[in-house]
């Protein structure tokens, strides 16, 4: 006999549909047992989230073996910073690229990103609107930890803005958003995106005026081309 | 007044309007290990500013790209970028803190960085023609500089902290 399901509950590939169930609770006037009941509820399969923690966890734990890092010392002259991140970059492209089934991205795309976006500020001052080394905005963010949006297949959770300020949270953040912008470029092209048109969808200019897109991915193409 | 001081006076004041409007622009490259540097001094009327909109999509309607031209004696403009989008309000504060230094004194010296690249067709710089008010509109030759930082007599402005190297006789935060 197929089971019921209630009405707003809705289990899918990425969640389990978990039954009332008795919950241990802090002792308190509301609950003088220390016992309550968890009405039924969707819980997230293990795999398809990361808090804070978790990812600074996992981070340290990876297995390196196999990494593709991006050049290092190409943009030192410019940057004093420039190489400080490449082990993270390295990591997080490795691990979604798995997680996606995927081609991975080009670290040295990620890194190129990075000296556009920032010039390897962690915490740059002069943005009221986006945070962090990658600039991430606070509607990226939301959308980044929406269990129903458009990136619920694998999300992050307890990520504040002020996390933003350090690298080891911003940059697989941003790499989990570059693979999400490669699939809507891939969808607005039609065809599959070149590592240019990625950033350019990350940007926002992919459906811009040429002369944009042409002075918007100056700065990119320059530090790209450095890396090579 | 007498006629004679009326004469003095009107020469006196066409000899002023004759400096302002010549202004000074001197302009020096240096190359520090493979990097180009660009030491520009500049009156400030050769000087304009823009905070321009990159109409991006999908989150992005915050990026502004903070924008300086300067007039060479050539009649020439060079663009100088900021090197990172900001959201409007950081680039009109940027604007008004230059502009402050601009009033402060006539003349500036300035760090730019990058080579100076005439360039092709429409690529390589944001705008196409910058107005100077009196000194006339005028086409954008170069490519886009990237900014470092501008100095009056009293103080500089620009965050260069990033950077390895800036421009000989800049001081590096």
């Amino acid at each position: 006999m197929p089971r019921k399901k209630s009405n707003n509950i809705k289990a899918s590939g990425k969640t389990t549909d978990v039954r009332e169930h008795p919950l241990t609770v802090p002792v308190s006037k509301k609950n003088p047992t220390g016992k309550t009941i968890r009405d039924r509820h969707v819980r997230r399969l293990p795999g398809t989230d990361l808090d804070g923690d978790q990812i600074i966890d996992l981070f340290k734990k990876y297995n390196r073996k196999g990494l593709k890092y991006p050049t290092t010392k190409k943009l030192l002259e410019e940057y004093k910073n420039s190489d400080d991140y490449d082990e993270i970059i390295a990591v997080w492209i490795d691990y979604f690229s798995k997680k996606f089934i995927k081609l991975a991205l080009d670290p040295n795309s990620v890194k190129a990103l990075i000296a556009s976006e920032s010039s390897f500020i962690e915490d740059p001052k002069e943005n009221k609107i986006a945070f962090g080394i990658t600039q991430i905005t606070k509607q990226t963010l939301k959308i980044l930890q929406d269990p129903k949006g458009e990136v619920k297949d694998f999300i992050f959770k307890d990520i504040r803005q002020k996390d933003l300020k350090n690298p080891a949270i911003a940059i697989p953040l941003a790499i989990r958003w570059l693979y999400r912008k490669q699939e809507t470029a891939r969808s607005k092209l039609k065809r599959e995106p070149n590592h240019e048109e990625t950033i350019l969808e990350y940007k926002g200019w992919l459906k811009g005026n040429s002369a944009l897109r042409a002075s918007g991915l100056k700065n990119y193409r320059k530090h790209y081309n450095a890396l090579k | 007044m007498h006629l004679n001081n009326k004469v003095i006076v009107a020469l006196l004041y066409t000899f002023k309007l004759g400096c302002q409007s010549a202004g000074v622009y001197k302009i020096q490259t240096y190359r520090i290990k493979d990097l180009d540097f660009q030491v520009i001094q500049v009156s400030s009327n050769r000087i304009q500013q823009k905070c321009l909109f990159l109409n991006a999509e999908e989150g992005n309607e915050w990026r502004h790209q903070y924008l300086m031209f300067i007039l060479s004696n050539k009649n020439e403009v060079l663009e100088i970028a900021a090197p990172h989008n900001t959201d409007e309000e950081s680039c009109r504060e940027k604007i008004a803190a230059i502009e402050k230094m601009l009033q402060f004194k006539s003349e500036i010296r300035m760090c730019a960085r990058d080579g100076l690249k005439q360039k092709n067709a429409r690529e390589g710089s944001w705008e196409e023609v910058a107005d100077f008010g009196s000194l006339g509109a005028h086409k954008v030759k170069y490519e886009s500089l990237t900014f470092d930082s501008i100095c009056n007599s009293r103080k500089c402005y620009g965050d260069n902290s990033a950077y390895t190297y800036t421009c000989p006789g800049f001081v590096k935060q």
